[in-house]
């Protein structure tokens, strides 16, 4: 990015930041409550609870959520993908994930613990079937609508499955599936913050566990400091998924 | 050479569609021939067969002597559109052909921009598709296909969503490069002065089932100024006249 480019999207953030900020002034000024401390503090609080326990709460959080993208990401893509051009797998497959996308994943939670236990296999576990099914429909979807022109004229030049795989049918999925992806670290956030608030095995819980237990012990401002973290997580994933995407989809961005 | 005996194409769908039926034509080595009918006359369809994409129903199809198969590394298929990657850059694109066949990266490297150059279009290499004008587009497809070094180009459509100047110079282009290497070509068109520019014969083909209507010798094809003489025309009426009145 040219550094103008790079000045004026800045500058952007920048006020956008700042009308945030003042909303939430204005909203803890006018409650006039504990429970609402207002920007100042929480970002005060936020800055010395880092270097004590919220920092390690903050990785371990970030580490679920990675992994899970990531180890769900990659079969995803490639089952979509096969799917997508082999319809006699497909037809064994679409009605299996029909009947079991809509179901709500996180229902499974009590039966994930239980099975998996308190540590990070079952939050990991939890993210990852619905990050995984998600990212399987949307490349099954896009490899479906892979123009049959393109294939046939790179089977005309003589490759075989695999380079069409390669050449053909993963870069054209590839915008639509970090899209997916996108949308999946949404949804990963929310369900990791939720598998965090129940269960929890020593060592360091991750935010939501952290933001919980402030709760409990009406630490308001701990709370909020706990939600700034869980907050700038997201945005920094979103940012390096935004920046991936115009690394290598660059056709995407003339 | 190219030997088609008593062709037949179903399609088998949910109902079965006889695309072609009865063609029949050789094609010598290192001649053109044109192939020119109405829309859904089966033209696309038979030059899916010859690259082997599609397998026929019924008759012979021979390429030198032997079966036709998919993946003959010798055939070249220029599609009117989609032939180029979104992804890749003119560059890239070009080299797809050597890529596939795991040629060593000097030598393709080589290979490329000797083709590249050749087409005029070395300048654009960084491009992607989308940054090209629709001739620039052609000019890497027919680019890509003589690094493969052919001996059997087929085409379908290549020039036909060109505007007619740019379309004029790639015909030219593609005259020229015919007539410096004599590979052998199949031209699908529908355009009645590109077939008789660029095609020693011309198949007329009429629709359903797909089958030669009339065939029409233009060995005058490739003489110097042919676009401007008088034959040139007589040939043009001639093919528009058996189109429209099946005679």
């Amino acid at each position: 990015m040219p550094l103008s480019k790079f000045k004026k999207t800045l500058s952007d953030y920048s006020i956008a930041v700042l009308i945030l900020l003042v909303l939430w002034e204005a909203a803890s000024m006018w409650l006039n409550k504990s429970y609402l401390p207002g920007p100042y503090l929480s970002f005060l609080t936020f800055g010395q609870e880092l270097g004590r326990k919220l920092g390690p709460h903050l990785l371990v959080s970030t580490g679920r959520v990675v992994i899970s993208l990531v180890t769900a990401l990659i079969p995803a893509v490639l089952l979509g993908m096969v799917l997508g051009r082999v319809e006699k797998y497909d037809r064994i497959a679409a009605p299996l994930i029909y009947l079991t996308y809509p179901v709500p994943k996180i229902i499974f939670l009590p039966l994930v613990v239980t099975l998996m236990g308190l540590g990070n296999l079952s939050k990991i576990f939890l993210i990852w079937i619905i990050v995984f099914f998600q990212i399987l429909v949307t490349a099954r979807d896009a490899a479906r609508q892979v123009n049959k022109s393109m294939v046939d004229s790179v089977l005309s030049l003589g490759a075989g499955e695999m380079q069409i795989y390669r050449h053909v049918i993963f870069p054209s999925c590839l915008p639509k599936i970090l899209t997916a992806l996108r949308i999946s670290l949404g949804t990963a956030i929310a369900v990791l913050f939720f598998s965090e608030t129940v269960a929890n095995l020593g060592g360091y819980g991750g935010i939501g566990y952290y933001v919980m237990e402030a709760w409990a012990r009406l630490e308001w401002n701990v709370m909020f400091a706990g939600i700034i973290a869980m907050g700038i997580m997201g945005f920094v994933l979103y940012l390096f998924l935004d920046w991936l995407e115009k690394k290598i989809c660059p056709w995407e961005f003339l | 050479m190219l030997k088609i005996e008593d062709l037949e194409v179903t399609y088998k769908n949910k109902i079965s569609f006889l695309a072609l039926q009865g063609v029949s034509f050789t094609l010598e080595e290192g001649h053109t021939c044109a192939i020119i009918g109405p829309s859904g006359c089966g033209k696309s369809t038979l030059l899916y067969v010859l690259a082997g994409l599609l397998e026929h129903s019924g008759g012979q199809v021979l390429i030198n002597g032997e079966t036709v198969r998919p993946k003959r590394r010798e055939t070249a298929l220029i599609l009117q559109d989609y032939g180029l990657l979104p992804w890749k850059t003119a560059q890239e694109n070009t080299s797809l052909g050597l890529e596939i066949r795991g040629v060593p990266s000097e030598e393709k490297r080589a290979l490329v921009e000797e083709a590249m150059q050749e087409l005029g279009i070395w300048e654009f290499r960084d491009n992607y598709p989308a940054q090209l004008s629709g001739g620039q587009r052609q000019r890497v497809a027919i680019a890509r296909s003589l690094t493969l070094k052919p001996d059997l180009f087929l085409m379908d459509e290549p020039f036909s969503s060109l505007d007619a100047l740019t379309r004029e110079g790639l015909q030219n282009t593609l005259l020229e490069f015919w007539q410096k290497r004599r590979a052998s070509m199949v031209l699908v068109t529908h355009n009645i002065e590109e077939a008789v520019f660029l095609g020693q014969r011309i198949l007329i083909f009429s629709g359903s089932p797909g089958r030669i209507l009339h065939v029409i010798e233009n060995k005058e094809m490739g003489e110097q100024g042919y676009r401007n003489q008088q034959l040139f025309y007589q040939r043009c009426s001639r093919v528009r006249e058996v189109i429209e009145k099946g005679v």
